[in-house]
């Protein structure tokens, strides 16, 4: 190929590279489908008058609008949900309740809240309070709400969000009191009865364990999480919409990138059944699916993860190999301008250049490549888990681990959850090692089993040293608080990594040199 | 936002630069076959008359060293002449230089006994007194090879070259963990950088010794500027600047006495940090306008003009870093760690990473020095305070109009013990007191 070619191909692909690592993160933010079913939505409301007939329906309806428009800043969707909600107003009983019906009253006070958070009224939090005393006054002693799953998970999830609002304690301790029942009817599976009935458990009790921060429900919450993923279709759906979004919605709320899969196929099944038009066929199914989709985004891309994605990395090693190659087509292309030789004549002295090893950069690359790739599956992600939380133990740390996560009370009483991705897996700093050394190291004279047991020796040496390292940075969490955390991860950790590098890169090459010198006493 | 993402990312994009041009620089050294060729020069019939500069400032402990290697130079005597310039000496260097010239008529001295002292000065009134087509300087500490004046002219055949540099090498490399740190350092400047920039026509330093110039050219370019503290540098780019190039020799080694403790560390390179950003500020626009120097040559120029400031970026970064823990991090806390992670793997010792001072000491055939390299985390440490102070200081003294005043590195003649070991060994007589 023409090299001026050549080397233009790999500018542009370097800049759209730049430009990519730029644009793709802002470009991730609007939720198009999302925003397509909440303008249907929105012309369904003008169609119908104001509400739609069904009264879970327009909830959910409100529900969704209001959490599009936090993140669209869209007034219509705010305009809408408003509207939806003064219908709710007229609806309300005197006793509090909407038709004397628990459900129907955790989903009134549910859509209220959303609406008083976004507008600020307390025409919208006193309605709420009245139906949160309602829910209160029917309660039954053993904390159920009329002794169904279903209902006293949807109360629970509404008496949080009244408590979030409110900040009275007498939501925040009714929920409690329900959460508890609710517990005792989780089946030995991790179930709670149905699909459904499961989902609204989970989102519930995860709910309350954010807001309240110290709930004793989280095992029952993750528990449940668990089975929901395990009996997930094979399309990436529950069952019917309404349980697939229900799902998604309990297992958004984790937040958990253990269920990011499950997550992202529930989501693509929804959108892939999205119609043209924006809808999921009715109000309730569209305002449902516009709430899960939109809580799915605000977990996978929003604030409560600990550790946050890091999109650099991909593209600085993009960036790292494009400038190598350019310098690569630099160096083959230089010409000399003037030769000695030809003016002069007699000898030259070529300085000693080591004939490059090919064949052991490819095996060593090779090597490492098949390592970062194991590393990558979730399971290794688990099992290095599982030793932070062992280690973990030892120091005294009380936690618990859902798949690749750690769960922990720090000493402050709030609470941390430790993921470990792939960051986190020591594929980064095995990827840098391999780039640094094999190529350089590799080429080098010397056999190749030698520098195959090199590499080894340091892939196991990084490993624990990566262990090592975020274990102490727990154990930092967990003594000195988050700010402390962040620190040594962020700073003092490629500070850390950067001495077991530094020590086999020497091992490696003080080892070829025995080897070679031993080889030329040898052969002499 | 955007502004912040741009900048960020254009700092990730120069730190990787660094990255890549030192990993370049590494396979280059270690592989390139096609490098420039390095021609055996007392095969050619090319001896210029040179002259050898050699300043001297109270250097009575190490001034006879040197100036009874010149009279075993292997150059034609005919051709050379070697001015030995007494920089207002107080202690015995002016009457150890009369006596050698007494004895040998090649060897010349000038006296400067009044005005401003100063290296660049005192080069300045040698080359006043120069009559060499070439003109050579070494410092009173170092000690070089007997055919090194042949090693180095030869490349002045060729018209293009403007000046050449040959390789330092540590003497005194067993003094102390000091003297160990900058013998890496110098592993990795000479063998892998100075040999990868030649190989590939980027941008040879001149190091300010173990080289020389044409004098025609040198004296067109003003001399040495006495108000600039990395003269080298600075002589460097007004070199190619003026449509010449540099020629690294590598074969052409000379020893020299490397500073032994932290503090004489310190001084010395904070006068190389604070003198290379000030030719930075002075080189840096017309390099890239320059119609002399081809695109490559600008790239290389570039990054090694803005090579001092790589550790006043980091100095920044730790100091965001430590922010951070205060304070909730911000958005771009993951790009931070990005660049701190490059800044990490691109930076550590004397502006050569880790792996290019390995490759260097390998390609030396040394075995056990490479267990100092871990150590070398301490040098880039303190790197980062020196040049972060260097900068500060020449910013700040650009506002006050203030003047560095050199602080001269003091050659207590350690370097002595190491040759008469060599010589006794060799069956010769002793070199130095």
């Amino acid at each position: 190929m023409n090299k001026t070619l050549f080397k233009s191909i790999l500018c542009l692909a370097l800049v759209s590279n730049m430009i990519a690592g730029l644009i793709i993160p802002a470009l991730a933010a609007p939720l198009p489908s999302v925003e397509k079913g909440a303008n249907w939505l929105v012309i369904k409301q003008e169609s119908y008058g104001g509400c739609e007939y069904s009264f879970e329906g327009s909830t959910w309806a409100i529900i969704g609008l209001d959490a599009v428009y936090r993140n669209t800043h869209n007034a219509t969707y705010l305009q809408s949900a408003v509207k939806g909600a003064d219908r709710l107003l007229l609806e309300q009983s005197g006793d509090g309740g909407f038709s004397s019906e628990i459900r129907n009253t955790a989903f009134g006070l549910w859509s209220l809240c959303e609406v008083y958070k976004d507008t600020g009224k307390a025409v919208y939090l006193t309605a709420a309070s009245r139906a949160g005393d309602w829910l209160i006054g029917v309660q039954k002693s053993g904390g159920s709400f009329d002794y169904y799953e279903s209902e006293t998970a949807v109360s629970v999830l509404a008496l949080t969000k009244l408590y979030e609002c409110s900040q009275q304690d007498k939501y925040k301790n009714t929920a409690i009191h329900a959460a508890g029942w609710l517990v005792s009817q989780q089946k030995s599976d991790g179930s709670f009865h149905e699909i459904i009935d499961t989902s609204e458990s989970v989102a519930a009790l995860v709910d309350l364990y954010w807001s309240t921060s110290r709930s004793p429900y989280n095992n029952s919450a993750m528990a449940g999480a668990k089975w929901l993923s395990g009996v997930q279709h094979f399309d990436g759906s529950w069952g019917s919409i309404t349980e697939t979004c229900w799902a998604l919605f309990a297992l958004s709320e984790t937040g958990l990138p253990t269920y990011a899969k499950a997550t992202a196929n529930a989501e693509n099944y929804l959108e892939r059944i999205q119609a043209n038009d924006g809808s999921w066929g009715e109000v309730k199914y569209t305002g449902m699916a516009v709430s899960a989709i939109k809580n799915y985004y605000d977990y996978a891309y929003g604030e409560r993860r600990e550790i946050p994605e890091i999109p650099g990395p991909p593209i600085l090693l993009a960036v790292f190999v494009g400038l190598l190659a350019l310098t690569a087509i630099r160096i083959s292309s230089a010409t000399a301008p003037f030769r000695f030789e030809e003016v002069f004549g007699g000898g030259e002295y070529a300085p000693s250049r080591e004939k490059p090893q090919y064949l052991h950069v490819a095996i060593g690359l090779a090597l490492v490549l098949l390592l970062c790739r194991v590393l990558l599956y979730t399971d290794v992600w688990a099992i290095i888990t599982s030793a932070i939380a062992q280690t973990l133990s030892f120091g005294n740390v009380a936690n618990f681990v859902v798949g690749s996560t750690i769960v922990l009370h720090l000493t402050d009483e709030t609470l941390m959850w430790v993921m470990v991705t792939w960051q986190c897996s020591g594929v980064l700093s095995l990827m840098i090692f391999g780039l640094i050394s094999v190529p350089l190291l590799f080429p080098l004279r010397g056999p190749l089993w030698v520098k195959v047991l090199w590499l080894g020796v340091s892939c196991i040496v990084g490993l624990s040293w990566n262990l090592v390292r975020l274990s102490l940075t727990v154990f930092s969490a967990y003594y000195f608080g988050v700010s402390a955390f962040k620190f040594i991860h962020f700073i003092v950790g490629p500070f850390i990594d950067f001495i077991w590098m530094v020590v086999m890169w020497v091992v490696g090459l003080s080892l070829i040199m025995k080897t070679e010198k031993r080889q030329r006493k040898e052969l002499m | 936002m955007l502004i912040i993402d741009l900048v960020l990312s254009l700092l990730i994009l120069v730190m990787l630069a660094y990255l890549v041009r030192h990993y370049a620089f590494t396979l280059t050294a270690a592989f390139y076959r096609r490098g420039q060729r390095h021609f055996i020069s007392h095969v050619a019939d090319y001896y210029p008359k040179v002259s050898i500069l050699l300043p001297a400032r109270n250097e009575e402990q190490v001034i006879e060293r040197i100036l009874q290697r010149m009279t075993e130079l292997t150059y034609p005597k005919e051709n050379l002449e070697v001015i030995a310039i007494d920089d207002g000496s107080t202690d015995q260097t002016g009457l150890i230089t009369d006596r050698f010239a007494k004895i040998y008529r090649y060897i010349k001295v000038v006296h400067r006994i009044e005005g401003p002292h100063g290296k660049s000065r005192a080069l300045n009134d040698g080359l006043k007194q120069a009559t060499g087509e070439v003109v050579l300087c070494f410092d009173a500490d170092y000690f070089p090879q007997r055919d090194i004046v042949e090693k180095l002219t030869v490349y002045f055949a060729d018209p293009e070259v403007g000046a050449v540099q040959g390789r330092v090498t540590v003497l005194n490399e067993q003094d102390s963990l000091v003297s160990k740190i900058v013998t890496l350092e110098r592993i990795g400047g000479y063998r892998v950088d100075q040999v990868a920039r030649d190989d590939l026509r980027l941008i040879p330093q001149f190091g300010g010794t173990v080289g020389g110039f044409r004098r025609s050219l040198i004296q067109s370019l003003g001399g040495w500027n006495p108000n600039i503290l990395a003269e080298d540098t600075d002589l460097t780019f007004k070199v190619y600047l003026a449509g010449y190039k540099i020629r690294y020799v590598n074969d052409a080694e000379c020893y020299e006495e490397a500073v032994r403790d932290w503090s004489s560390y310190w001084r010395q390179r904070y006068r190389w940090a604070r003198g290379h950003m000030q030719c930075a500020f002075s080189h840096l626009v017309s390099l890239i306008k320059s119609r002399r120097i081809g695109f490559w040559e600008k790239v290389d120029g570039t990054l090694l003009l803005s090579i001092y400031f790589v550790p006043v970026l980091i100095g920044l970064a730790w100091g965001a870093g430590v922010l951070a823990y205060f304070i909730e991090p911000p958005w771009w806390t993951p790009y931070f760690w990005g660049s701190v992670f490059v800044f990490s793997y691109s930076s550590v010792g004397n502006f050569a990473p880790f792996f290019e001072i390995g490759m260097g000491a390998y390609l030396d055939k040394r075995s056990r020095i490479y267990w100092l390299i871990p150590a070398l985390l301490i040098a880039f440490v303190l790197n980062v305070f020196i040049c972060t102070k260097a900068f500060i200081d020449l910013a700040l003294s650009r506002l006050r109009w203030d003047r560095y005043s050199w602080v001269k590195t003091v050659h207590n003649g350690n370097g002595n013990h190491y040759l008469n070991k060599n010589g006794k060994r060799n069956g010769s007589s002793q070199l130095c007191q």
